[in-house]
């Protein structure tokens, strides 16, 4: 086994406060929506929470992309050609099968590349069109009272507020998905722990490059 | 000092209130009362005429030409059967020609030769709630000037000259509070006393001003005055605004009156705030050519005035009072609607943004609901619910149901539960869509023939009573009870036996398949504001499927003939939902503001999308149940590994 540094304290943080925020969006967006089936802070702590948990996510993900270009990190989230077919055919096979029989992950993990095929898909699709959606449709809705204009042409609300809704599940799938894949690292909390202190024990291989996500 | 020298002005202002409202106008001249022929009635003992008498200073002819108010629709009316948004035999939108079935007339317009009684049977039944002028001219009663303008009018005496047929002292009748007039066995005498040497009437006793509260109360609704408790007689369809819509005009605590409220002693808020704060009628249903509270349309006023001081001089004002008066954008009222929301709103004379901090998305808020949806939240006095004319009291008066008021209104110890006005979406001038609140009452009737007519009242009381009591016949079949009294609950036709018994008396009466219909029409509520604590401060009373947007609302508490309303009638309402019986046979609106009615609408916490969560739940339910079976086997997989390595 060998210890190595996996993430930043940046990534780190970017990567809680998203969590947390996305947490405390998909909980006041359910008190938002149906507030007769929950109802913990009420309506109005749940609005004026959503808001300023909103501003928060856009402000976070704003330094992430900012941090991600100038460190040149961003390439890890680009999928190459590949990964579209034979990469992510094979990591699905590892998913599928692959890993009941503990088979080795498929590509190494390493501090230059941390995402495999798969990963890369989902983020990319996540950070260029479920994420800016999200933001765009809640902003369209929050804004709807200074600028009417702008949920009217997209539809108006009651186009706006049910897409919102809907891109919401998919974020709820997203974040279940996401917790239970964590669990298939080295051991079930090693990615989780990785994300925490940033050191990673990962599987050393006959060639000296580690495995493991 | 700033707070003293508040006070100061709030007390000169109270003070300026009171003494132009309650003590002897002194701005107003002694006046002579002259008949029709000019001649002080003191020397022709006539009755005075309010066009001779008050036309001496005021153009009283361009002021009867311009009321609303005397013309009522009289000189809009057209064949039965042409009005776009009236029943059939309507002949007229005004209370001229229009049918009401809380008073239950029919306007028989048909034929010259019926004229003067069709005058006569108006004036003595929806003429009740007119003025005078207008249609009423003919019999010889004029509009009534004192009726609104003289501070201790007498309607009691102007209604029972009505009902006597008198109506050329029907005016002079309205004078009997002041003293000026008595009546006697010998008819009416002018009492020298209370005039003047030259013949004018003194002003201590002849209040004339501006129209105070009280007299708007005669005919729309009860307005409350003095010290007394408030205690209203409903029944009587007099005073419509309470009867129709619960509205109650009087500055008193809830729980200062004398009636019988749910949760008295917790309702220390007034009836109305505006009537608190001293608030006139005239102030929101003013004169349209009042220099003071006149504003000229968005549409055709230069746009780049703020103010435009050309107006009318006060003494030009006074000699001709436009007698057409502000009014809002009714569901029921179709008079005049090229002078719809001419009133001023709320928002003319309160600065919402600074009393709404506390409310988020304000102009939002105040895009999509009228201020009335939280500023009267509830009603805890009560209106009419269901108007049941298929079957009448010996008295001749039909079956009346108010909103959760399970004994008979007139008892002095009726116990009132109140009840929440429902929201319905109404369609304002301006073309947008606001939620305000409604009192919805149904009206059950006979009607017959093709194109079909109501049953007439004279007719109804042929099928019912003889004399003063009801037919032996009905009683055969209605009298459960056999006491030979038949109370609301045996009145009610709910068999089929009392249905066909009365078909078929109607039918001998040589009326054609009677059949019985039921309408439900839509009145808006707009008096009875409150604030503060008791106005609507809880998200969730509209943010959630539990709350007011989809509460059900009774239409009728039962259904005479099984006959169910189809439709709910208001000339600018969207009605969304469906009617439904309940159980226990009432009916009731089930309304669905959750809805869009247009693509601006969404109510977050109350409005969805059922396709979208039913998709969004199945995505994340696949999702757990790919995790859990994923997991599971994965767990399983690897206690095998482990039991093999053992």
């Amino acid at each position: 086994m060998k210890r190595v540094y996996m993430y930043t304290f940046h990534e780190r943080m970017w990567h809680w406060v998203q969590a947390f925020v996305i947490l405390g969006l998909l909980w006041t967006g359910i008190e938002i929506h149906a507030p007769d089936l929950v109802s913990v802070l009420g309506f109005k702590a749940a609005v004026i929470g959503h808001n300023a948990l909103a501003a928060v996510l856009v402000i976070n993900a704003g330094l992430g992309l900012l941090y991600h270009v100038f460190t040149g990190q961003l390439r890890q989230y680009l999928p190459e050609p590949q990964d579209f077919f034979t990469a992510g055919l094979k990591q699905a096979r590892y998913y599928l099968s692959g890993i009941f029989r503990n088979e080795p992950h498929p590509f190494e993990k390493q501090p230059e590349r941390k995402l495999n095929p798969l990963q890369k898909l989902t983020y990319f699709a996540i950070l260029n069109f479920l994420l800016p959606m999200q933001v765009l449709s809640g902003l369209l809705l929050w804004g709807a009272q200074w600028w009417p204009e702008g949920a009217t042409v997209i539809g108006g609300l009651n186009l706006l507020a049910p897409f919102h809704t809907l891109l919401a599940w998919f974020f709820g799938a997203f974040v279940l998905m996401h917790i239970y894949l964590a669990t298939t690292g080295t051991t079930p909390l090693s990615n989780f722990l990785a994300m925490i202190v940033g050191w990673e024990e990962l599987e050393s291989t006959e060639h000296g490059s580690v495995q493991g996500e | 000092m700033k707070f003293y020298g508040t006070l100061t002005v709030n007390s000169f202002i109270l003070g300026f209130l009171t003494l132009t409202s309650v003590s002897a106008n002194v701005m107003h001249p002694e006046i002579a009362l002259l008949d029709a022929q000019e001649r002080n009635v003191l020397e022709s003992g006539a009755p005075v005429s309010p066009m001779k008498t008050c036309g001496f200073c005021h153009d009283t002819t361009y002021i009867e030409q311009s009321s609303t108010h005397a013309l009522v629709g009289w000189d809009r009316t057209s064949e039965p059967g042409t009005i776009a948004t009236g029943k059939p035999w309507d002949s007229g939108i005004g209370l001229y020609g229009r049918w009401d079935p809380g008073i239950y007339q029919v306007l028989d317009s048909s034929g010259a030769t019926h004229r003067e009684k069709v005058l006569k049977d108006w004036a003595q039944s929806y003429g009740r709630q007119h003025v005078g002028g207008g249609p009423t001219l003919e019999l010889g009663q004029e509009m009534n000037c004192f009726l609104c303008h003289l501070g201790n009018a007498d309607n009691s005496s102007r209604l029972s000259e009505l009902a006597a047929g008198n109506f050329a002292w029907v005016a002079t009748a309205t004078l009997l509070q002041s003293g000026v007039v008595t009546k006697g066995s010998d008819g009416f005498q002018y009492a020298r006393a209370e005039f003047t040497s030259e013949g004018k009437v003194k002003r201590e006793n002849f209040v004339l001003s501006d129209p105070r509260n009280t007299a708007c109360g005669f005919c729309h609704g009860y307005v409350h005055a003095g010290d007394l408790s408030v205690q209203i007689e409903l029944g009587s369809g007099d005073l419509s605004l309470t009867e129709y819509r619960g509205s109650v005009y009087a500055g008193q605590r809830l729980r200062n009156s004398a009636l019988n409220l749910q949760h008295k002693e917790q309702l220390d808020r007034t009836w109305d705030t505006h009537a608190e704060r001293l608030l006139n009628c005239t102030s929101c249903h003013y004169s349209l050519n009042n220099p003071l509270y006149r504003a000229e349309a968005e549409q055709t006023k230069p746009q780049h005035l703020k103010f435009d001081g050309r107006r009318l001089a006060l003494h030009q004002y006074l000699y001709q009072p436009m007698h057409r008066f502000a009014k809002g954008q009714s569901s029921y009222f179709q008079l005049e609607p090229e002078f719809k929301a001419a009133m001023r709103r709320c928002e003319s004379c309160h600065d919402t943004a600074v009393t709404h901090e506390w409310l988020p998305y304000k102009e939002r808020h105040f895009d999509r609901l009228s201020c009335e949806s939280c500023h009267i939240p509830y009603n805890h006095f009560t209106a009419r619910e269901q108007i049941d004319w298929t079957a009448i009291h010996a008295t001749g008066q039909p079956l009346l149901t108010y909103h959760n008021v399970e004994e008979r209104v007139c008892n002095p110890h009726t116990y009132f539960k109140g009840f929440a006005p429902v929201l319905l979406t109404r369609k304002e001038l301006d073309g947008k869509l606001r939620l305000a609140p409604y009192n919805l009452v149904s009206a059950y009737y006979w009607v017959h023939g093709e194109p079909e007519l109501p049953v007439s009242l004279e007719q109804l009381t042929k099928v019912y009573l003889v004399g003063a009591e009801h037919h032996p016949m009905i009683l055969a079949v209605f009298d459960r009870d056999g006491d030979g009294l038949l109370s609301d609950l045996e009145l009610r036709v709910d068999t089929e036996q009392k249905l066909a018994l009365v078909k078929d008396r109607l039918q001998q009466l040589g009326l054609e398949s009677p059949r019985i219909k039921a309408d439900v029409q839509a009145y808006g509520i707009h008096h009875g504001v409150t604030h503060g604590e008791w106005a609507t401060q809880d998200c969730a009373a509209c943010h959630s499927r539990a709350g007011r947007l989809g509460a059900e609302f009774e239409l009728a508490a039962y259904t005479p003939g099984g006959v169910i309303p189809s439709q709910i009638n208001g000339v600018n309402v969207v009605i969304t939902g469906s009617i439904e019986q309940t159980a226990r046979g009432a009916v009731i609106l089930k309304p669905n503001n959750f809805e869009a009615t247009d693509s601006d609408y969404y109510v977050l916490g109350a409005s969805r999308v059922p396709r979208i969560n039913r998709l969004g739940g199945l995505i994340v339910i696949l999702v757990i149940a790919g995790v859990l079976g994923h997991g599971g086997l994965r767990y399983i997989f690897a206690r095998m590994r482990r039991e093999r390595v053992r």
